[in-house]
């Protein structure tokens, strides 16, 4: 490699980000003045400064205002805790918005179900297993979430291929408990 | 009889172990904690001065195993247990195992549990008691229940309720008879699972009233008072968000009517600890017996706040046998007070908990403020228990002096790592209904803009963010620099890198 780690790491520096939240999207500009960054959206600068404490638990001041925040990345995300309301931020380097995009993607399975978790939960009771024969709407496992039990039903019907889940474990939103095929 | 409590287990985890651990070090009564797996770490185990494993993190095989407690409890050499809220709170088993091993139960009777704490069995005490009860069928409506014979006796809609159950857990709103059901099926099952009884009933559901619940406290040696009342109308899916005391709808007369119902209700059944009687009170002010709830309840601290009174150090007097150290006409109210519950739920996402790690924790304080907690900056909130992760109390004045305080410490709290309640707090506390105390148990549902906040300040929190990243870039090593976590290294070379 030609580049030195000192010339990789001024060139990793961006001074712009493509930041989104929700439905709002902008592009910040970010300079250093003595001691404090300066942060230009849509033609507008502000100044910021943050505290040195590099924690979870933040202060900063935003032009004359003073603010007390959260701080937490987490997968590229930054979640940012303001007034009790927790912002989920992207923050991305835009000359790396072209290389995300053609990264290549989870190809699903074709002719197979895949019933996941639609909330976070402890499986309380596998109702099927591997080789049953399934109808459609009928319950293949019940999740505890919430403090509630939820009976969770197959799509269509077909046969059971695999059972993902386990009695009394946790899963994740998104999680897949049952597979069907057929 | 007068007996002495010189140590005490507590067969509870999270906020409750630790308010109770807080009543024994004040009284100079050595605590002895339990946990699972999970919590070994948890603050209700550091702050005891003994604390021993139960069993790994389910609850089924740790908090809720009544022989695995009795054996700490005779191990360590307790004289006493408190049972908290939820887990084995109301189990008769529980009392009448700690009765056959010599260990002062803290609560009532295994008697009084039965008789009461069935749901089916108090509506039928009360009856007898010419307490006013809720139009329903007062006896297990079995797996597959007659829908007419309901409809004719009850209409729609009705509810489906665990004759043993608590927490909302168990009950089920029907709306017509095809719901009927799957609204049973599930009911007898979370009935079966959380409280080991599927038994289940059905009652009318009156829409549009107010939860109001009265705090009892009798002794053994035949004196019961009651502290007046708690109004705890914010619910979602019949689970309590937002408690507080006084009720902005009862006046004088009709508090003491409440009040001598549910003290006859506890003499009837010879109850002899600290409890609460659940009523629904309707538009006219009417008021039906909803249920007893024979343990202390989550949202105690409000009564402890407008009346001065410990409910904890109170029940410790009674189960030494100690007549009450307060009568009626003494118990005085002073003030406002409030509770938010701050669940690890996103009401941005239809309140799913949320589980993770406490990365950074900020509690509020100053005047007026009370905080219950079991979490520390560093604990792991796991699904495995109830997602309450800490009880905000505000006390004022008046009531719009505990909304003030409490917007304040709201704002006050921060919670890293988790979706939290406090954004709905925030947003319930500005609806100008809830401000005029215009409440009841459909209220939620009627003011969806509530639970709809999304925040207003996201342009701050994207500016703070960029700044952040810019700072966390700068001080990572070039390796680091690249591909954002969570993508593996070998998509991100296959995407380009490899040929630069």
């Amino acid at each position: 490699m030609a580049l030195g780690r000192r010339g990789l790491e001024e060139r990793m520096i961006p001074l712009k980000y493509a930041v989104s939240c929700g439905e709002n999207r902008s592009v910040v500009e970010i300079a250093e003045a003595a001691g404090a960054l300066l942060l230009t959206v849509q033609g507008k600068t502000h100044t910021l400064r943050l505290d040195a404490g590099r924690r979870a638990l933040r202060s900063a001041s935003l032009d004359d205002g003073r603010l007390r925040c959260g701080a937490r990345y987490v997968n590229g995300v930054w979640q940012i805790v303001l007034d009790g309301q927790t912002y989920e931020v992207k923050v991305a380097d835009p000359r790396f918005e072209g290389l995300l995009a053609v990264a290549p993607a989870d190809v699903a399975a074709e002719g197979r179900v895949q019933i996941k978790a639609p909330i976070p939960g402890l499986v309380v009771a596998l109702k099927v297993k591997p080789g049953d024969r399934v109808e459609k709407d009928q319950c293949v496992l019940v999740l505890a979430a919430m403090k509630l039990e939820n009976e969770i039903a197959a799509p269509r019907a077909g046969v059971v291929a695999e059972v993902l889940a386990r009695e009394n474990a946790a899963v994740e939103k998104g999680d897949i408990l049952v597979v069907i095929e057929g | 009889m007068p007996r002495t409590i010189r140590k005490l287990l507590i067969a509870n985890r999270g906020e409750i172990a630790v308010r109770i651990l807080r009543a024994c070090a004040e009284l100079g009564i050595r605590s002895v904690a339990v946990y699972s797996d999970a919590d070994e770490w948890s603050p209700h185990v550091a702050m005891a001065d003994e604390a021993h494993r139960i069993g790994p993190a389910p609850a089924k095989e740790s908090y809720l195993k009544i022989a695995t407690l009795l054996e700490v409890a005779r191990r360590a050499g307790c004289d006493a247990l408190h049972p908290g809220y939820g887990f084995l709170s109301e189990n008769p088993a529980l009392a009448r195992a700690c009765a056959k091993a010599g260990v002062k139960f803290v609560g009532p009777s295994p008697e009084a549990i039965q008789k009461i704490g069935n749901k089916i069995e108090a509506r039928k005490v009360a009856r007898r008691a010419a307490v006013p009860v809720v139009p329903g069928v007062y006896d297990d409506i079995g797996e597959t229940p007659d829908a007419h014979a309901l409809e004719r006796e009850i209409g729609f809609p009705m509810l489906i309720k665990a004759a043993a159950g608590g927490g909302g857990k168990g009950m089920r709103v029907v709306r017509a008879a095809a719901e009927l059901p799957k609204a049973v099926r599930e009911a007898r099952s979370e009935a079966q699972s959380y409280f080991g009884d599927p038994a289940i009933f059905a009652e009318r559901y009156l829409a549009g009233a107010r939860h109001v619940e009265i705090q009892l406290l009798a002794d053994e040696v035949g004196n019961a008072i009651h502290l007046g009342e708690r109004e705890c109308s914010v619910q979602r899916r019949h689970q309590k968000l937002v408690e507080e005391a006084p009720s902005p709808f009862l006046d004088e007369a009709l508090r003491a009517e409440m009040g001598k119902a549910a003290v006859a209700l506890a003499r009837t059944v010879g109850y002899a600890t600290a409890g609460t009687c659940e009523f629904l009170v309707d538009r006219n002010r009417d008021f039906y017996f909803l249920e007893m709830n024979t343990r202390l309840q989550v949202e105690h601290p409000v009564t402890e706040m407008v009346t001065g009174i410990d409910l904890v150090k109170a029940q410790l007097a009674v189960a030494a046998g100690r007549p009450l150290p307060i009568r009626q006409e003494d118990v005085a109210f002073r003030g406002w007070a409030m509770e938010c519950r701050i669940y690890s739920e996103d009401p941005n996402d239809d309140f799913m908990p949320s589980a993770g790690r406490i990365e950074g924790l900020e509690l509020p304080a100053g005047p007026g403020i009370r905080v219950d907690t079991g979490i520390a900056a560093g604990s792991e909130v796991t699904l495995f228990y109830d997602p309450l992760l800490a009880k905000l109390i505000a006390w004022g004045a008046d009531r719009a002096e505990a909304i003030a305080r409490m917007q304040r410490a709201l704002r006050e709290f921060r919670v890293v790592g988790l979706q939290t309640t406090i954004p709905f707090h925030l947003a319930l506390l500005a609806n100008p209904r809830f401000a005029a105390g215009e409440i009841h148990t459909g209220f939620l549902a009627l003011e969806t803009s509530i639970a709809a906040t999304r925040g207003d300040r996201p342009e701050v929190a994207m500016l703070l963010a960029a700044a952040l990243e810019y700072e966390r870039i700068r001080r990572c090593t070039p390796q680091r620099v690249g591909p954002p976590e969570g993508r593996s290294a070998w998509r991100w070379g296959g995407a380009g890198w490899r040929n630069a």
